[in-house]
């Protein structure tokens, strides 16, 4: 197997090129695959059920990767891996992962098209900012989630003690020891003391940060996870790659983290498609991960909750299933802020759409995850509900598609001026830390009109 | 020169053809074209072309891109040429544009740049992980009208405030319009740190810096 220390050899080794060079070549590569292994998104079916594409659109990336392997931004070289060293590589990756300990313990695995069992399931509002005075009742609300088998909370605003927050900063350091110490503090206040954390500091970009924190005097768990992301497209760096010796070494566990861009490099909904499942190889030799967090999104809508992004997600997660298993986590971005009906339908079609298709689950970002407070937990919740009764109906993808349909038809022509919605603290009782009556009453009614639409809630 | 000749040098900006571009860009010249009209009733059309149709879902980052090259490396000439008869060529404005130190993503700010150059702006795109040092150099050296600044992260956005910071100290601020974005950037931020504007997007950009500028 090609291991990490030969990866960073290749970075030294491989093609030198441009940046931009590079970025056409990958263009010109999906174009042609696309065409070669004839995938086409089909507006018509976004829950596709056609094992022949998703077996397609699988070699079509693994060609892909054959081709472009990924870039090394601070050796400007291009680092590839015969098909071989790929199957070998995605043969030996983990199929499972197991997060937290005791009763809290939660596991997620691979999972196959239309598998019975229920989906993973992360509740996660990582990526909202949320001011150091409301960041523990957030976490807890979030940890709070029945179905959670681990959480992930939200993200400190910039600010720590009043000192803005910066990388390589000494206050990041600080913030990121408190982080984590308040996230576990939350998990106890949900009375869920050993829940896994999915990703385990959000205010750190440095590695020095990271491994500062993530030590068990201040609340990490052994099994706790700190992400490595790679650069849109197929690109990373060595800042990001640095934690992987510390992770290996410790033990840690490691999350690959891709959000490849649709109407980016990559071109449409095909060709982006085929540079996520690329992803997860990068993943596995660029950062040993044993598990993926992809998060495709529509560059222009800043969110994949749109029919192309909807068909992406399955079509990918499809690929994967049937072909591999490489343990897909597979993040929900809303246009919608919370407490608008908008995004529940956001989340549930995403929930319908991923778990049909193979993958498990990570909600959410809300309000395209960039407004300060804006997150909430019902929609979360109910997306949780809808990949267990889907699962558990034994829901088949050709079910699937006119749900989704359905519920695209809810809200599609308003993800461009998507609303708001509220701020946390105006749809949660701040010292019970528990959802406002009207808010719950929201809940309620999308439940009842989601069990219209068919789903079945007495498999809870 | 025929409206064909126009016609076909914005084809060869829709299309990405460099080559070609520069080809009839020198071809033109030699049959004395106005610089100017190879420009604005040429090069001008087919890159703003390009920018609707990447707004429109219809054309993907690496044509926009392509284009936004091809337009660059034809108007150099015809720039010079521009120069040498004294009569300059008029933009809507220069503009600056950089992702913040501590941040090496490019995509978000390479699409806001690309898309104000098809709507006529002269843009000098200075990378990623630019420093505050950098700005102020490149805002100088460029006299530009508008500094533009992008960062994917939270951490970074401190960086931003910092350039603003700097650009007051030299004397800079009263005469430079500022407009941040990216996806942590809020209007609220953009306030708390005195910039002129946020786009939220490519479209907005080019509105907001249009507004800036008293162009719309």
């Amino acid at each position: 197997m090609v291991t990490f220390w030969e990866v960073l050899e290749r970075c030294g080794k491989g093609q030198r090129m441009q940046e931009s060079d590079y970025d056409a070549l990958l263009y010109k590569s999906v174009s042609k695959l696309i065409e070669k292994y004839d995938i086409k998104f089909d507006p018509g079916q976004i829950v596709p059920d056609d094992d022949s594409l998703a077996d397609r659109a699988y070699e079509a990336a693994v060609e892909l990767f054959e081709q472009v392997g990924f870039y090394c931004l601070d050796t400007k070289r291009v680092v590839r891996f015969s098909r071989s060293e790929i199957e070998e590589r995605v043969a030996l990756a983990p199929d499972t992962y197991t997060w937290g300990e005791g009763k809290d313990r939660g596991v997620t695995y691979s999972r196959k098209v239309e598998d019975l069992r229920d989906p993973s399931f992360v509740a996660s509002g990582l990526g909202v900012p949320v001011p150091q005075d409301m960041f523990v009742k957030v976490c807890q609300a979030i940890a709070s989630v029945p179905l959670a088998d681990a959480f992930c909370g939200v993200s400190l605003q910039d600010t720590f003690r009043g000192i803005p927050i910066r990388a390589g900063h000494p206050v990041e350091v600080a913030a990121a020891i408190w982080d984590v110490s308040k996230r576990r503090e939350a998990a106890r206040l949900a009375g869920r003391p050993g829940l896994g954390l999915y990703a385990m500091i959000s205010c750190a970009e440095s590695t020095a940060a990271i491994i500062a924190a993530a030590r068990e005097q201040f609340g990490a768990l052994p099994a706790d996870v700190t992400q490595n992301g790679a650069i849109a497209e197929l690109k990373v760096d060595f800042a990001r790659m640095n934690k992987v010796p510390w992770q290996t070494e410790s033990g840690a566990g490691i999350a690959g983290l891709y959000g490849p861009l649709m109407g980016g490099y990559a071109g449409g909904p095909e060709g982006t498609m085929l540079t996520q499942i690329a992803h997860f190889f990068l993943g596995l030799f660029a950062f040993n991960a044993d598990y993926h967090i992809p998060f495709p999104i529509d560059l222009h809508q800043v969110c994949n909750s749109t029919s192309p992004m909807l068909w992406l997600v399955s079509v990918y997660s499809q690929a994967l299933a049937r072909n591999t298993h490489l343990l897909n986590e597979s993040v929900s971005m809303a246009a919608a802020g919370p407490a608008t009906r908008m995004l529940f339908y956001e989340l549930a079609a995403h929930a319908v759409t991923a778990t049909v298709s193979g993958a498990n689950l990570v909600a959410a970002g809300i309000a395209r995850d960039k407004y300060p407070e804006r997150v909430s937990t019902l929609e979360i919740q109910t997306a949780s509900e809808v990949g267990h009764i889907v699962a558990r109906m034994g829901m088949t993808r050709k079910e699937a598609n006119p749900l989704v349909k359905a519920l695209l038809s809810k809200y599609e022509k308003d993800v461009p001026d998507a609303p708001l919605g509220k701020k946390f603290s105006e749809i949660y009782d701040m010292e019970k830390v528990t959802p406002l009556p009207e808010y719950l009453k929201l809940y309620e009614s999308i439940r009842e009109e989601l069990a219209k639409l068919g789903l079945n809630y007495s498999l809870l | 020169m025929d409206q064909e000749y126009f016609d076909r040098l914005a084809q060869a900006v829709v299309d990405g053809e460099a080559d070609a571009a520069v080809q009839l860009v020198n071809d033109g010249l030699g049959k004395g074209v106005d610089p100017i009209d190879a420009v604005e009733r040429g090069l001008a059309r087919g890159i703003m072309k390009v920018g609707e149709d990447f707004g429109a879902g219809e054309v993907f980052l690496p044509e926009l891109i392509m284009a936004a090259d091809v337009m660059k490396k034809a108007t150099s000439i015809l720039d010079e040429k521009i120069k040498a008869s004294g009569t300059p060529r008029t933009t809507l404005g220069k503009i600056v544009i950089g992702t913040v130190k501590g941040d090496i993503h490019d995509i978000g700010k390479s699409v806001v740049a690309a898309v104000l150059q098809a709507n006529g702006y002269d843009v000098e795109d200075i990378g990623i992980d630019v420093a505050v040092d950098g700005f102020i150099q490149s805002v100088k050296q460029n006299n530009a009208d508008v500094l533009g600044m992008s960062t994917l992260l939270t951490l970074p956005l401190q960086v931003m405030g910092e350039v603003i910071a700097a650009m007051k100290e030299a004397g800079l601020r009263d005469r430079v319009k500022i407009i941040v974005g990216g996806c942590p950037v809020t209007q609220e931020f953009a306030e708390e740190i005195g910039a002129d504007a946020v786009g939220f997007d490519a479209a907005d950009a080019v509105k907001k810096v249009g507004k800036l500028l008293g162009r719309s």
